[in-house]
């Protein structure tokens, strides 16, 4: 074979080479000449660099000698390492862990003024305390503020006075001292920190500015051309999520819920200046800018300062509406029920809710066979069954009949659901069936409150959170009278609402006992109690977000001004009119149907018991599911003691969720038991543990039953109430 | 000559002293000028060598016989006359050809004029006490640039100035002006068509770079600025480090003779007296990340970029005074830092790092890798390479460092690569009297080193050959005996069982 007569083949990645030692082919270099045909691979390097001088020499070096040579290495500036003061500026003494470290990530943030004091701070804080009481710390964190609290313009010193706890005198001391010195920083900041992008771009180029935010920046029309004629790489801004542990799958599930953050609004809010404005858009754009903008003006936009949710490519259907065959949740609650609107009023047949971008209820229809007849359903009908318990009562025994099949009478429909058999979705409507004296009195207080204007509910947070029972983790921060006396009302109806399901429940669970309850004429007062237990569910997704150390704190003396809040509540003796426009969601008609259907397991539970805890213990499920929205209402912080109440209230909630998760805010509570628990101050445990004891000393069909006996007693202390309600949550 | 007459893009013979401690006079470009207390300054780079050796030398270490002056000429296109080496400066109006030298007479520069126009943030020369330092407005193209070699004095160094807070970045002094406009059209008007990137917006509109990696790929963000060091000097832990490059520190620090760091947390302070005070504060004692390999003193610690975001910042920051190409564009977020620490009884003191991209589209193991100088020659860049490849081998997958690599990058890579690809070679037994053989696949799988630069280390080691019809390793004498040798020397070696990485799929978790 000749040696030299072909050219040699492509290098095959996959294919064996054997491994010779040059020794033992004493004629390779007969073959040196093809030894090449294998092209050189690029080093990686860039060209000038890859030529330079240094880099040269050592490669050839290492060629030549098969590996560095001192002399032969590339030089570098010098570096010292005899840094004579380190070892009495370093604390001294660290002892290796024997586990590899594991680091909290909330461990970092321990609060510590990034400020440092140099020298001449140090002199004159050494000055300032022979006058004043002051120490280098203090200093530190009084700096701190001011320069946190300043932006371009340093604060004033009224600011600054409201900025800092310090008593007045040394707040001036101490703010002359600081102006003077940050006129004379060069910086813009006398805490030194890297350069932050210009919300108008025009840092783009700025080296000193590092660290921009991989922002989808806001593009201008130009470049979209550009765009076109020369493809670019678009990177997809990945908008940051929650991370899954510490968010509920609710929480997750909008797609485009915007998350505010002070910061982000500040750094990231692009002029309109470079955007082309809407009008022009809509008026004359090119083909070009169209195929661009398929969606014109319906596109969606980013909003700057929002930071939105990634969608769940991989689960898209993560939804408690969609069925667990497709991958979602499959809550009972957002089947396709019998739904009825409040403007027109009319029922639309079978519907199923979700939520929609930006927190929107959207109602997917399905078509039945019955839907002629049920756009005729009475709506008066529907709803009498919370006034007429007789007549319920009188339904009862035909509500154990089959219900699977469709019946076409529409007496049978409204018989099925009256008796809960079929779900009913209807938003409440503001005018009230069960208007009594007390309500008109306390609508007319409502409006009052109303009035005097303690910050109302802005419309679009009153709606979305009706809305939001899906989105339970939007955060509803603040509480004010008015919103907490609307929660009142509206669980006092539900409330009623129970009543009217327990009897339904003791028919369900074939009791014998027939007794007719008697609607309690003492409601407010159970409606109080049965309200904390609505609130704290409203509070489970926000507590998860954010239970911190405050709220916790919060939480704690919310044990003590709970009293305060019932003699608050008795004084006013109110149950309010629904107020807003809004919504109710769930009816308690809506409830009782999916109790009775997706609750089995509690009805089980509950069956050895007495007949009357048997009928309690679901209905405080039932509410459980249904006021979960209705609740969802945010209360602003106008009322201290209110939103006190409620925190403290959740924190109970979480103690005793252990017991079997029936309805799906159980798991979530059970969830965050930890956090929740960690973030809690000793004190507040102590109580709460105290509140649990007195649970764990009670039967719980017991103590469920005290419920409604309550409403016959008269004074109880609020601890106690407290207890009941815990006992109540346990069962969801 | 006088040295007033020395100015921006001169070329002249620099005396440099070089590691055998003799006395060199290569020829270097003059980057900027700088004026402190009346005795000029000159920022240096030698031509052909690292612009890590860059340094402000006094006119007696000019060799003022040999000057060559930029020419005017040079504003026309012109695409030879580059030298190899990566030019001096971004925006050198001269292709500094040897004919070049000594006829003209140094001409106002009107080109550097036109830079002017456009980069309006740079235009905070000494002359505008009132021009706040932050302020990015527009200012109004003025009359300085024809001037300038004869104002380019600037307020003397530390010296702060009551009034003037933007006038004293002297390091920056005159060069500031030369700044070059906006990337895009810089390069155009330079016309150094070799550097042109088509990435670069040809239209003019500066561009944001790319938004993956960690590098910067291509060169045309570089102004004069980012060409010089700006930290003089580091204090870290026990060490001081001399900047290699530029880094986006805060400019009101740049001034400082030395910057001081905490060495745990990396936060820097003015004065020794900050970091006196914030040691009071810090209770770092290591990285802020979890440990997940730790083998006698040596340790990793993996830091979230998102989630880290102070701690993996000063750590850019710092690491950017070594590393040229390194970009810190873009915020941290996608990134993973892995942090290397000696541990000592005061703590876990950080010796190297090297960052990795959550998501690579590109194969990219490692981002950015550095040693830190005081560090550097001692087998622990290996160790930090070694390390990257054994949380790929976790991983299952292949992998390469980000392009372009440094110097000294690409000669420790090799080296690595030598030595693993050598080390698997050597130990392969032939089986029942067969030659052994082995597949480039193979090799590639067994050591998570990406195929390409299988290939490479495999040519570079010459080991390739083509004999009687099909390709063959081998190995020389030389080879196996430099290899043997090397390997003697190289104590400090990645325990994969000391390592407790559980990789996490990053595009599962839709976020970063």
């Amino acid at each position: 074979m000749s040696k030299l007569s072909f050219r040699a083949r492509a290098l095959d990645a996959s294919k064996p080479l054997p491994v010779f030692r040059c020794e033992d082919l004493p004629d390779l270099h007969e073959y040196a000449s093809i030894n090449r045909a294998v092209p050189q691979m690029p080093t990686g390097m860039e060209k000038e660099e890859e030529s330079e001088h240094h880099l040269q020499r050592a490669i050839s070096a290492q060629q030549v000698y098969g590996e560095k040579r001192d002399n032969m290495v590339i030089p570098v500036p010098e570096a010292e390492s005899n840094i004579a003061y380190y070892e009495s500026i370093y604390p001294g003494e660290f002892k290796m862990p024997k586990q590899l470290i594991h680091i909290q990530p909330f461990s970092l943030d321990a609060e510590q003024p990034d400020y440092d004091l140099d020298s001449e701070d140090e002199v004159f804080v050494n000055k300032l305390k022979k006058k004043m009481d002051i120490c280098p710390l203090q200093f530190e964190e009084m700096i701190d503020r001011l320069e946190k609290g300043s932006g371009q313009q340093p604060v004033s010193l009224q600011e600054a006075k409201l900025l800092l706890k310090e008593d007045d005198e040394l707040i001036r001391e101490v703010y002359e001292y600081w102006i003077k010195k940050r006129k004379n920083c060069r910086g813009p900041s006398l805490i030194p920190s890297v350069k932050q992008e210009k919300r108008d771009g025009s840092s783009t180029n700025d080296p000193y500015v590092a660290f921009r935010r991989r922002t989808e920046k806001m593009q201008t029309r130009k470049q979209d051309k550009a765009d076109l004629i020369r493809p670019k790489r678009k990177y997809e801004k990945k908008p940051k999520v929650l991370p899954s542990s510490a968010a509920t799958p609710q929480q997750m599930s909008p797609a485009a819920l915007p998350v505010f953050n002070a910061k982000d609004l500040n750094q990231y809010d692009f002029p309109s200046s470079d955007e082309e404005p809407l009008s022009q858009v809509l008026s004359g754009s090119s083909e070009a800018e169209e195929e661009n903008d398929p969606d014109g003006p319906f596109a969606f936009r980013r909003k700057a300062g929002c930071q939105y949710y990634a969608p769940h490519l991989d689960q898209t259907g993560n939804w408690p509406w969609t069925s667990p065959e497709d991958g979602g949740l499959g809550d009972v609650r957002y089947r396709y029920c019998l739904t009825t609107l409040t403007v027109p009023q009319r029922c639309i047949g079978f519907a199923r809710r979700r939520v929609g971008r930006g927190g929107r209820v959207l109602l997917d229809r399905a078509h039945s066979d019955c839907d002629s007849m049920l756009r005729h359903l009475d709506l008066d009908v529907l709803s009498s069954p919370r006034h007429s318990p007789g007549s319920q009562s009188a339904n009862t025994s035909e509500t154990n009949t089959s219900d699977k099949t469709f019946s076409k009478d529409l007496s049978q429909i409204l018989v099925n659901i009256k008796s809960r058999r079929w779900r009913h979705f209807r938003p409440r409507t503001p005018s009230l069936h069960d208007s009594d004296n007390d309500e008109l009195s306390c609508r007319k207080l409502y409006r009052s409150i109303n009035r005097t204007g303690t910050a109302q509910p802005g419309t679009q947070t009153c709606s979305t959170s009706t809305q939001s029972k899906s989105s339970s983790g939007s955060a509803h921060f603040a509480f004010t009278a008015e919103q907490y006396q609307q929660h009142q009302q509206q669980l006092a109806l539900m409330q009623k609402q129970q009543l009217a399901q327990i009897q339904q429940q003791q028919a369900n669970s074939n009791s014998s006992t027939n007794t007719s309850q008697n609607l309690p004429s003492n409601q407010q007062k159970s409606g109080f109690r049965l309200n904390i237990q609505g609130l704290e569910r409203t509070l489970q997704g926000f507590v998860s977000k954010t239970l911190d150390s405050a709220s916790a704190q919060f939480a704690a003396s919310a044990l003590v001004t709970s009293e305060q809040l019932m003699g608050f509540k008795m004084k006013d003796d109110v149950v309010l009119g629904i107020g807003v426009n809004g919504v109710l969601p769930a009816s308690g008609v809506y409830k009782g149907l999916h109790l009775s259907s997706a609750t089995p397991t509690a009805l089980a539970h509950t069956s050895p018991s007495t007949p009357g805890s048997a009928s309690l213990q679901p209905s405080n499920i039932t509410q459980t599911s249904g006021s979960h929205s209705a609740l969802s209402h945010q209360v602003t912080a106008a009322n201290s003691a209110t939103t006190q109440v409620l925190i403290g209230n959740n924190i109970r909630l979480t103690v005793p969720s252990s017991v079997a998760a029936v309805n799906s805010i159980a798991p979530i509570s059970a969830r965050h038991i930890p956090r929740t628990l960690s973030a809690v101050p000793s004190s507040a445990l102590k109580l709460a543990a105290a509140a649990n004891c007195q649970v764990s000393k009670v039967p719980p069909s017991s103590s469920v039953d005290s419920v409604p006996r309550e409403n016959h007693e008269s004074e109880k202390p609020a601890l106690n109430n407290i207890a009941d309600n815990t006992v109540a949550m346990e069962v969801t | 000559m006088g040295e007033g007459e020395i100015i921006e893009g001169c070329r002249l013979p620099v005396l440099r002293r070089n590691q055998d401690n003799e006395d060199e006079w290569p020829l270097a470009e003059i980057l900027s000028v700088k004026d402190i207390s009346g005795r000029k300054l000159f920022y240096v780079h030698y031509i052909d060598f690292n612009k890590r050796l860059d340094e402000w030398v006094t006119h007696e270490r000019l060799d003022l016989k040999k000057i060559q002056f930029p020419k005017k000429e040079a504003k026309t296109p012109t695409k030879n006359g580059l030298p190899g080496s990566r030019p001096g400066s971004p925006e050198r109006e001269v292709p500094a050809s040897a004919q070049a030298s000594g006829k003209t007479l140094p001409i106002p520069v009107q080109i550097t004029l036109r830079f002017n126009l456009p980069k309006e943030r740079e235009a905070i020369p000494g002359g505008e006490p009132d021009q706040p330092l932050s302020s990015s407005s527009c200012l109004q193209p003025n009359h300085r640039s024809t001037k300038r070699k004869v104002e380019v004095v600037s307020p003397a160094t530390p010296v702060p100035s009551e009034t003037a807070p933007a006038s004293v970045f002297p390091q920056n002094g005159s060069a500031r002006r030369a700044v070059a406009a906006q990337p895009g059209r810089k390069r155009k008007s330079n016309c150094l068509g070799t550097d042109e990137d088509s990435q670069d917006s040809s239209d003019g509109i500066p561009s944001a770079p790319r938004m993956t990696g960690s590098l910067v790929s291509d060169r045309s963000h570089d102004d004069i600025v980012t060409r010089m060091k700006n930290i003089e000097c580091i204090e870290l832990g026990r060490h001081r480090l001399k900047p290699w490059y530029f880094s986006p520190y805060p400019q009101e620090l740049t001034t400082l003779p030395v910057l001081y760091l905490c060495e745990f947390c990396l936060k820097y302070g003015r004065s020794l007296k900050c970091l006196q005070r914030h040691l009071t504060k810090c209770d770092l004692r290591h990285p802020p990340g979890n440990e997940i390999y730790r083998k006698g003193t040596i340790s990793f610690f993996e830091i979230d970029g998102r989630k880290n975001k102070s701690y993996s910042q000063n750590l850019c920051l710092l690491a950017k005074c070594f590393l040229d190409h390194k970009t810190l564009y873009y915020d941290t977020d996608p990134f993973l830092f892995y942090v290397m620490t000696e541990y000592d009884c005061k703590g876990f003191h950080i010796v190297g790092y090297f960052s990795k991209e959550k998501e690579s589209t590109e194969d990219y193991n490692v981002a950015c890798i550095l040693t830190l100088p005081p560090y550097q020659r001692r087998g622990y860049g290996k160790l930090l390479i070694e390390f990257s490849y054994e949380l790929s081998k976790v991983e299952g997958k292949t992998g390469t460092p980000e392009k372009p690599l440094s110097d000294l990058g690409l000669l420790s890579y090799r080296s690595y690569w030598s030595q693993t690809i050598l080390e698997i070679l050597m130990g392969l037994k032939s089986e029942s009297g067969e030659r052994p053989q082995i597949t480039i696949n193979e090799i590639s799988e067994i050591t998570s080193i990406k195929k390409e630069d299988v290939i490479s280390t495999l040519q570079y080691l010459n080991l390739i050959n083509y004999y009687k019809g099909q390709y063959i390793l081998t190995l020389s004498e030389d080879i196996v005996d430099g290899h043997e040798r090397a390997m003697l020397k190289r104590l400090l070696r990645i325990d994969s069982k000391c390592l407790h990485f559980t990789p996490k799929d990053w595009s599962k978790r839709g976020k970063w």
